[in-house]
């Protein structure tokens, strides 16, 4: 309803649309109005100008244009209907089949299109125009639609491709839901809309190309005409009796553009990210202020609101960064925090309007000039944004880009720029500097990266630093390496920095104040320790109550008995590792799992934690896929967008399992009760919910086969805090009221210690530790899980500022290496402490998971010497 | 990089050899070049008729594959047979590639030159009344198909010359006769190619200018942009430098299949306007039945396609070091 609204109220849209009524109105009336058949000769008027007897005039030989031009108007139309429905059939079952099934069927389609894409059509028609002529303009429209699908083919096949790899199709998949009606349910309906649009433009290209086939004298044959001929016959005639081109010509012309307008508004209507759905420009306005800030103050935020088109993003935020000292912006998404360093910045999009007045010094910055932004952009101040990745240009060498952002600011030559972008990379941590400045960002790790952007920003010797969520993209472990780094680099340039994050811990540990802020207010400004330890404000309060801490004190529950609900030892999967798209080959094998030890037992919960590449979710459907386990677990996927298909209704969500398992669906209004939903929203869509009520969707649909076991995927990782303590409540009291047993798999310690009865620590593939709990976190004995727990910051400042951390060098090891022994010796302090004798036996003995204490397994040579020091 | 363009290499000779093997099929079974002797007057003797035909390699009693095999046993030699006048096709061939060559080149480079800059300065100019003019300009144009544009373009430069003032000469590739130097024939020749190149250039404009447009937007609102100008380079430095040139990368795709477009465009246009290329030679081969010389300009269209496609391939490696070191 929404996407129809828009598709009419675009202006485009309902002129292309009324042109192609009215054309087709002409195509098919026209030759019945008309006092002349197409074909009729009037001796008595040749090459007669338009008058009341011939409306558009006549031909060379005295046929009636009006007559004429409409009839090829008609027969173009027909042709250009059944090319493109024709077409896209083709395109949609070719697509789909190779997308779907892949291996030889996609082989050999695709090379049958690379193979039409090298056959002009054109050639292959005329080619065989000679025996077209008895065979009428049927079998030419078919032909036309076999030699121009190839395109919308492979539309379809990428579509497909990556639908298959979206979480709803696989959770289709893991319910048992049969290939057919995954392939009616999910992946048709959402390559639909793609279709619609494609057939809509297809229409027009079809017409184009018979026109220009018959002008040739390829196509449509005489007597019978076409736009196409009717153009080709004109044409000479074009000068001196115009009537006779023009109007072929002008339909032909009129008819393609209301086409092309008609989809290109389908398009936007169907696609939210569409310009049409995007606000217009903004403006910029500085606010005068009344005093001059006070001379301690580097950065003075006053009155500063920002708006993309209605929706309000900030609104009169005012803070001060004082000389040297690090304020910590704090909130949840959308509450404006980064908005905020970006308008100081002048880098909002174009759509922003913004008013207020930031101060860097003298200088005001909004509605500052290009000159003067560029003077205080990367010198004075700098910024340090979140994904590290995105944040480079792909084509660029590191070393190029730090010494860009040099030579901005020094007349520095480029070599001397070059030198000194080494320096910074080594002054950052990066091992062989000299080299690394050659590589492209894609080379980079994700630490690393961050650490180049950290470079590049302390380049200048800027005053301040404004640091945008700049470790949340990272692994808990270079997370600490990362905020250590902005810490060292903070403190050596004396420069002020901005830390905007989400995250209280990272907050606890690094500011000197902090500004909270909820839905573009500051609700909250002190100094750190003051707000933490006593918070004036509700939100904050509920903020800081919400947020799961790692030294929680968690009452443990009785321990689980039973034979175990899923069990696997010494669990290994490997994935082909492929180069090449036409002719595949086999250049590797990943590891991605090589030995992990876990078992459930009823009604218990087993928290399963590792950084990214830890082989966590292969384990996960490596574990669903064993015979057995899928008739009594369901999944509940991390991302409740990706895993709830946008088409269904959540009603026919949640009823998906029990119609694969043809079990009658009237179960299902109460399921909403029980996850906290209202059943009268069952016949709404998955984008008209908030992120937490889409998990619970996806909890409850997950629970509405009553499985004994579910195993939930990082299920709050996407989540801002103060819900994800909603799910974690309703995980609970669900697990309580139905027994049900959790495989909880997360990356996040302090959620795992909230939820889990045991703990199992993975590490690149291979389970490292597992036991209760408390013991696992209290008392650890692999050093890498003591160094995960130490790289967990804990949102307390007073905890997290006398907390000693153990900080693992270096980042976490590619799965694409087969390692010897150990496969953390290469980050281990424990290994580093050791003489060559025992070190050998780290390099050559994997080291077997073991029980050391009673129910505490680990994997290590030496974990009983690590306890007495820690 | 050398390895992914060798293996690419590889695909396409097996993709141009079936091309090859379908089109001689193709023509040999839809064209009766008997039909085109049987119908000289007066008729000659059917004996006469077979010795021809075998002679030119084209007798449909010889069965299809022996007589392919002939074909190809000539043409990995270099011997692409005889046209239907018993002349050489190489000769022919020789004659022509170069017309049509002139026009695809000229029209590719100004079609994606031009294009690229429409689009990029539209993007940077988005919601503006130019952005706007660009747009809708580009929409008539792609509405208008390339025979059209072609005769729309004669026709009005026809009635300028004849109604207000001389301006240009358009029919074949120099005017016949012309007496004056280097520079006069120089200048000749490129009043001729105006209007053909644009009829093939504009359509090309107004594609790569929508698709340049929407590539360059997705780069203006990227966090590496913003990177750019965080670091305090002029932002007219940060759209060329970052932006313009990632949003290159998308565009060797577009490039691969707008090339087929120019091709078929470029065909149409020889025909509108009297010259003597490959798309001519095509068209008047068809209508005489002579199979050799339309399996000729049918393995030239798949090579140039072939080599238009491995020129993308290229680009992007040359673009992308993702690419590059995949």
């Amino acid at each position: 309803m929404i996407t129809f609204r828009r598709f009419v109220s675009s202006k485009g849209v309902l002129i292309g649309a009324l042109v192609i009524v009215l054309l087709f109105l002409l195509g098919f009336l026209g030759p019945v109005i008309s006092p002349w058949t197409p074909t009729q000769v009037d001796y008595l008027s040749i090459r007669s100008a338009p008058s009341a007897a011939h409306w558009w005039g006549t031909n060379r030989i005295g046929q009636d244009v009006f007559a004429q031009t409409t009839y090829g108007l008609r027969k173009s139309l027909i042709i250009g209907l059944v090319v493109a429905l024709f077409s896209t059939v083709l395109a949609s079952l070719a697509g789909a089949a190779a997308g779907y099934l892949g291996g030889w069927t996609d082989r050999v389609l695709r090379f049958c299109i690379d193979l039409l894409l090298i056959f002009p059509g054109f050639l292959v028609i005329s080619m065989v125009s000679t025996r077209l002529k008895g065979a009428g303009w049927l079998v030419f429209a078919l032909l036309l639609g076999v030699l121009g699908w190839m395109i919308s083919a492979r539309i379809v096949r990428s579509m497909t491709l990556s639908l298959k790899e979206r979480d709803f199709v696989r959770a289709a998949e893991l319910m048992g839901v049969r290939r057919s009606r995954i392939i009616a349910r999910h992946i048709l309906p959402n390559v639909a809309s793609f279709l619609i649009i494609d057939t809509t433009i297809a229409v027009g290209g079809a017409v184009m190309s018979e026109t220009a086939l018959s002008y040739f004298g390829f196509g449509v044959q005489p007597p019978d005409v076409s736009l196409g001929t009717l153009i080709a016959d004109g044409t000479e005639a074009a000068i001196g009796y115009p009537w006779m081109f023009y109007f072929a010509a002008g339909l032909l012309i009129v008819f393609v553009l209301a086409v092309s307008l008609v989809g290109d508004g389908l398009r936007d209507a169907l696609d939210p990210t569409s310009e049409a759905a995007r606000p217009k420009r903004g403006t910029v306005t500085a606010l005068p202020r009344a005093e001059a800030p006070p001379a301690d103050v580097v950065l003075s935020v006053r009155d500063l609101s920002v708006r993309f088109g209605d929706a309000v993003a900030v609104d009169s935020v005012s803070w001060d960064l004082r000389r040297g000292e690090v304020l910590g912006v704090v909130g949840e998404s959308g509450s404006g925090k980064s908005v905020t360093a970006l308008a100081a910045m002048g880098l909002l999009p174009a759509t922003a309007t913004v008013e207020g007045s930031v101060r860097l010094g003298d200088t005001e910055l909004i509605g500052a000039g290009v000159r003067t932004l560029m003077e205080v952009r990367g010198a004075r101040v700098a910024m340090v944004f979140q994904d590290p990745l995105s944040a480079f240009t792909p084509v660029y060498r590191i070393g190029v880009q730090i010494a860009e952002a040099l030579r901005a600011h020094t007349d520095l030559s480029r070599e001397e720029a070059h030198a000194r972008a080494v320096e910074l990379l080594r002054s950052v941590g990066i091992p062989e500097p000299e080299r690394r400045a050659e590589s492209y960002p894609h080379e980079f790790s994700g630490g690393m990266r961050q650490r180049a952007m950290i470079a590049m920003a302390i380049a200048n010797d800027p005053d301040v630093i404004l640091a945008d969520e700049p470790t949340t993209a990272l692994d808990v472990t270079v997370q600490a390496q990362v905020l250590d780094l902005l810490r060292k680099a903070q403190r050596e340039t004396g420069a002020a920095m901005v830390l905007v994050s989400h995250d209280l811990g990272v907050i606890a540990g690094i500011a000197d104040r902090v500004a909270v802020m909820n839905k573009g207010v500051v609700v909250e400004e002190g100094t750190v320790e003051e707000v933490f330890a006593r918070p004036k404000e509700p939100y904050t309060k509920d903020l800081l109550a919400a947020v799961p801490r790692l030294d929680a004190v968690v009452e443990p529950r009785e321990p689980a008995r039973g034979a175990p609900l899923v069990e696997v030892t010494g669990l290994t999967k490997t994935f082909p590792l492929t180069r090449g798209s036409a002719f595949k080959r086999r250049v590797g094998t990943v590891y991605a799992v090589s030995g992990v030890d876990l078992a459930v037992r009823p009604g218990e919960t087993l928290g399963l934690v590792g950084e990214s590449g830890s082989g966590k979710t292969t384990t996960l459907f490596e574990i669903m896929r064993m015979p057995g386990v899928a008739e009594d677990a369901q999944v509940v996927f991390q991302d409740p967008m990706s895993s709830l298909d946008p088409r269904m209704t959540v009603g026919e969500i949640i009823a998906e399992p029990l119609r694969a398992r043809g079990l009658p669906v009237d179960g299902v209004p109460e399921l909403f009760g029980q996850v906290g939903l209202q059943a009268e929203h069952a016949s709404r869509f998955p984008h008209q919910f908030s992120g937490g009520q889409r998990q619970r969707i996806g909890i409850a649909r997950a629970l509405s086969v009553r499985p004994k076991l579910v195993v939930l995927d990082e299920p709050v990782s996407a989540l801002d805090v103060t819900v994800q303590a909603g799910i974690l409540d309703l995980l609970v009291r669900l697990r309580d009221e139905l027994g049900l047993a959790y495989l909880f798999v997360s990356h996040d310690l302090a959620v795992v210690r909230q939820i889990s009865d045991r703990v199992s620590v993975m590490y690149l593939g291979r389970t490292v530790e597992t036991g209760d709990t408390a013991t696992v976190l209290g008392e650890p004995l692999h050093p890498y899980t003591r160094a995960l727990i130490s790289a967990v910051p804990i949102p307390d400042p007073a905890v997290e500022r006398t907390r000693e951390h153990l900080l693992l060098p270096g980042d976490p090891p590619s799965p694409f290496e087969r390692h010897q022994g150990c496969a953390f010796r290469g980050r281990c302090p424990v290994y580093a402490a050791l003489g060559a004798g025992d070190r050998q036996r780290c390099e050559t003995v994997p080291p077997a998971h073991e029980e050391r204490r009673p129910g505490h397994l680990v994997a290590c040579h030496f974990a009983q010497d690590g306890v007495s020091t820690s | 990089m050398l390895g992914y363009l060798g293996r690419r290499a590889g695909y396409y000779v097996v993709l141009l050899l079936t091309a090859v093997f379908i089109s001689y099929a193709l023509a040999t079974a839809s064209m009766n070049p008997r039909a085109y002797f049987e119908g000289r007057r007066p008729q000659p003797p059917a004996a006469m008729v077979d010795a021809q035909l075998t002679e030119l390699g084209i007798n449909d009693k010889v069965p299809f594959l022996e007589r392919f095999g002939t074909w190809a046993g000539h043409a990995v030699t270099g011997d692409l047979g005889r046209t239907i006048d018993d002349t050489s096709v190489n000769d022919e061939f020789g004659r022509r590639i170069g017309v049509s060559l002139r026009l695809l080149i000229l029209g590719t480079l100004v079609g994606t030159v031009v294009g690229v800059l429409a689009g990029a300065w539209g993007a940077i100019r988005q919601y503006r009344f130019s952005d706007r003019a660009v747009t809708v300009v580009s929409f008539v144009l792609l509405s208008t198909p390339v025979f059209l544009l072609a005769t729309l373009l004669k026709i009005g430069t026809t009635w300028l010359n004849d109604n207000v003032v001389h301006l240009i000469d358009f029919t074949g590739e120099t005017t016949p006769g012309l007496q004056g130097g280097f520079l006069v024939h120089l200048g000749d020749r490129a009043a001729h190619l105006l209007l053909p190149t644009l009829s093939i250039a504009l359509g090309t404009i107004a594609a790569y200018s929508r698709y340049q447009r929407a590539t360059m937007l997705d780069v203006l609102a990227s966090d590496y942009l913003r990177t750019a100008l965080a670091k305090g380079i002029h932002p007219r430095t940060a759209m060329l430098r970052h932006g313009l040139r990632t949003a290159l990368v998308p565009m060797t795709t577009f490039f691969a299949f707008g090339f087929l477009g120019i091709f078929t465009g470029a065909a149409f246009t020889e025909r509108i306007f009297g010259w003597h290329g490959m798309g001519d030679w095509f068209m008047n081969a068809v209508n005489r039945n002579d199979v050799n010389s339309v399996v000729a300009v049918n393995l030239f269209a798949a090579v140039v396609i072939l080599l238009s496609g491995f020129v993308a391939d290229v680009l992007l490696a040359v673009l992308d070091p993702r690419v590059r070191n995949a």
